[in-house]
């Protein structure tokens, strides 16, 4: 299922598979591996201010600059809203 | 605590429900609920908890009733327009069950007062509209380890959850250590709020508060609830107590209550009026009337704003717009941005000057203050 960082890339579904993970359901392009702070920074959202969820496991903020993303990871992502 | 032949009879659909019966009404009789903010989401809490039968229920709320609140905030009818919210509340709440003791705190929360009031309550309920009160809500309660049921809305989409760190759970600040900078994250007034999402969000808070009065099922505690209404779907993300929490971490730097405006990033007033960046709707007004000023007023806001409300001889430029249409405009001209509320007008000015115009100023307050101070016959929304 995962590909090792060193595998060539051949073809596009595999292009596809190495450079993206999904994020609410949908292919997200990132510079995988990347640390799951990395990710959020180049998706321009705070990650002081986002809920995420890794493969299925609650992550603490604190632990967003040590966690490794990898292709095909499965992210979901809540944004702070404030509303009342 | 007792049942009388009323409250019997009031309160059977739940008394022959085995999970509640005599024992669990009892407990929903005997439960106090602290219910911060009668707006969108205190109006379907504090209606059906009491409908349910909490004994008693205390309402924080210092704003009055805006015709803008009645898409939504079911407390308060037409004829309650420019009343307190409290007031107004406490009359609806005492119409559905007068049984349930209703207390009124007319007041705004602040570090101030937060402790006082949250304390002679078992449940607190996060209804409010704002980043500060919505840290400061946390922070008092995790201090006085008082279960919160927080519920929040925008747009479409809305979140629920329970925090607890008391019960193993996480606090709001394990979800969201520091606030968004101030502008970031757009409010229901700016961005708008489909009217039905608080009831739907607001039930779910109150169906996790009869949760904790009767002691059964499963709780939103460790969990994130998310409701899209356009979708309508549900999902749900597991939530879990960061160690390294600030408040209810294993090495808490808080230890009381701050000044929530100041971490929010809140600039206090006084500061703000000497905004060199800003100008008021009467200097709008001028540069309108005297077109030899050689002073534009562009409108920064959507189109479908503009229908609803514009000022005469004001152009549109949405600030969707702006990246691929500033070079309509030319950087050599004096313009006064306006927007709603002061808030995007602000952003255009920040995007227009990286492009290098240099004279440009946003009009404070936006439409909403012309409409306020200088022409009432446009519409306020």
């Amino acid at each position: 299922m995962k590909s090792t960082a060193t595998s060539r890339v051949t073809d596009a579904w595999t292009l596809s598979k190495m450079d993206s993970v999904i994020a609410n359901g949908q292919p997200v392009a990132a510079p995988v591996p990347c640390s799951l702070e990395e990710f959020l920074m180049a998706q321009n959202l705070l990650p002081r201010s986002v809920v995420v969820e890794h493969n299925g496991e609650a992550v603490a903020p604190s632990e967003f600059p040590q966690r490794q993303i990898r292709a095909g990871d499965r992210l979901e992502i809540v944004k702070i809203v404030a509303g009342g | 605590m007792e049942l009388n032949n009323e409250e019997i009879r009031r309160y059977s659909r739940h008394l022959i429900l085995p999970e509640v019966g005599l024992a669990g009404q009892k407990k929903i009789k005997g439960a106090s609920v602290l219910c911060i903010g009668a707006g969108g989401l205190g109006s379907p809490i504090a209606m059906y908890l009491a409908a349910a039968g909490i004994g008693k229920l205390g309402i924080v709320d210092f704003d009055t009733v805006d015709y803008s609140n009645l898409q939504r905030q079911i407390l308060h009818t037409d004829a309650d327009v420019g009343r307190s919210k409290a007031e107004s509340a406490k009359e609806t709440i005492h119409g559905i069950n007068p049984n349930c003791q209703v207390v009124i705190h007319n007041t705004r929360i602040s570090s101030e007062n937060a402790l006082d009031l949250i304390r002679p309550y078992d449940i607190v309920v996060d209804g409010t509209d704002n980043f500060p009160t919505r840290y400061l809500t946390n922070d008092a309660c995790v201090l006085l380890k008082k279960p919160n049921v927080y519920g929040s809305i925008f747009r479409f989409e809305g979140q629920a959850s329970v925090f607890a760190p008391h019960l193993g759970g996480p606090c709001y600040r394990c979800l969201y250590p520091e606030p968004p900078p101030p502008g970031m994250v757009p409010s229901c007034a700016e961005g708008g709020v489909l009217g039905v999402l608080p009831g739907i969000i607001g039930c779910i808070q109150a169906t996790e508060i009869l949760k904790l009065a009767i002691g059964k099922g499963t709780s939103l505690v460790g969990r994130l609830l998310l409701f899209n209404a356009l979708d309508l779907k549900f999902r749900e993300l597991k939530l879990r107590r960061d160690p390294q929490c600030p408040i209810c971490g294993d090495h808490p730097t808080i230890k009381e209550l701050i000044d929530y405006e100041t971490f929010c990033g809140i600039v206090p007033e006084p500061e703000n009026l000497g905004n060199p960046d800003e100008v008021t709707v009467q200097d709008m007004k001028k540069a309108l009337d005297n077109p030899g000023l050689g002073i534009k007023v562009v409108d920064v806001r959507e189109p479908d704003e503009y229908e609803i409300a514009k000022v005469a001889g004001v152009p549109l430029l949405p600030l969707s717009e702006l990246p691929s249409r500033f070079t309509e405009l030319d950087p050599n001209t004096q313009y006064y941005l306006h927007c709603k509320a002061g808030v995007r007008s602000l952003k255009a000015l920040n995007f227009l000057r990286q492009q290098g115009f240099k004279y440009v100023k946003s009009v404070q307050g936006g439409i909403t203050a012309w409409s306020d101070e200088i022409d009432r016959n446009v519409p306020r929304y």
